[in-house]
């Protein structure tokens, strides 16, 4: 349910269709197999412009893979999220625990900047 | 220019793949009342939260009986009232439930509740512990924001 690229550290997930309890296990299951699978990773960023809907239990998905990066001292952002995805994760206070970014390659370009400045 | 009184009931399977169905129904049963796009989004969103509700708290697995949802959708003059009706395990203490953060599941944020009271225009909650609950929510078009 979710494609997959690598770019450098970065790891960039799109899902798609309706993210709710119908499907919360199977796509908390499928990030938790990616995230597991790249142990080096630090950013994950999911794209969710394909997301035609999301409700609670997809945003509770997040929040869990969110402190899951977190524990290993990275972090998830969601990029490019529809308008429901957005007024949803608005609602929810998302956007005050999770970067959200209007598109992929703004997502991968801040997210390199921070990996440039905590380098140094 | 008032529409005239409508009224529909759909009862359903409490089980997920139900949830799009739902919220679909009611989205659809409003379409006719004059709601922006956004505001039939935000209509799927509440009703998703209560279905989910139901299908998640109502009916512990352990039980067997027959577990529905019914769903209630009429029109006013102030807009459309979509309630929510299951006969699950009840709610002791609905003031609680309604607090955000408030959840009895540790794998969930406990915003369903809040959630429903941002998005509708009115949300009452009644339930009787062994009997069920029913969460009825008043949308009205053009309210904005
Ligand atoms: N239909 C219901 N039957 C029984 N208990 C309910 C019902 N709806 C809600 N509750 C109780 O109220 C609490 C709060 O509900 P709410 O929807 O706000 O949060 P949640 O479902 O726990 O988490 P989230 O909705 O964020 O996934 C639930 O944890 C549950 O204990
Ligand atoms: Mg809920």
């Amino acid at each position: 349910m979710i494609r997959c690229t690598l770019y450098g550290k970065s790891l960039v997930l799109e899902v798609a269709g309706e993210l709710d309890l119908n499907n919360a296990e199977e796509f908390r299951t499928a990030l938790d197999s990616l995230i597991d699978s790249h142990p080096d990773v630090r950013q994950v960023v999911l794209c969710m412009d394909q997301v035609t809907f999301i409700d609670s239990s997809g945003i509770g998905v997040l929040f869990g893979r969110q402190r899951r990066m977190a524990s290993r001292g990275g972090a998830l952002s969601i990029a490019s999220p529809g308008p429901q995805a957005r007024r949803a994760l608005d609602l929810l206070g998302v956007p005050s625990i999770m970067r959200v970014y209007d598109s992929r390659e703004q997502a991968l370009a801040a997210e390199a900047e921070v990996r440039k400045c905590t380098r140094k | 220019m008032h529409a005239k009184v409508n009224h529909a009931r759909v009862e359903f399977d409490a089980i997920p793949g139900n949830l799009g169905f739902a919220r679909v129904a009611a989205a659809s049963f409003a379409a006719s009342l004059g709601f922006t796009v956004e505001e039939l989004e935000d209509i799927k969103l509440a009703v998703s939260e209560a279905v989910s509700n139901c299908i998640v708290h109502a009916y512990p697995k352990s039980n067997s009986g027959p577990a529905k949802v019914r769903m209630n959708m009429e029109t006013s003059e102030s807009g459309v009232t979509i309630s929510i009706e299951d006969t699950g395990v009840g709610i002791a203490d609905i003031a609680a439930a309604r607090t955000p953060g408030m959840t009895t599941d540790s794998q969930r944020l406990g915003m369903g509740f809040t959630l429903m009271e941002a998005l509708a225009n009115s949300l009452s909650v009644t339930s009787e512990p062994g009997a069920g609950t029913c969460v009825a929510m008043l949308f009205s078009p053009g309210r904005g924001g």
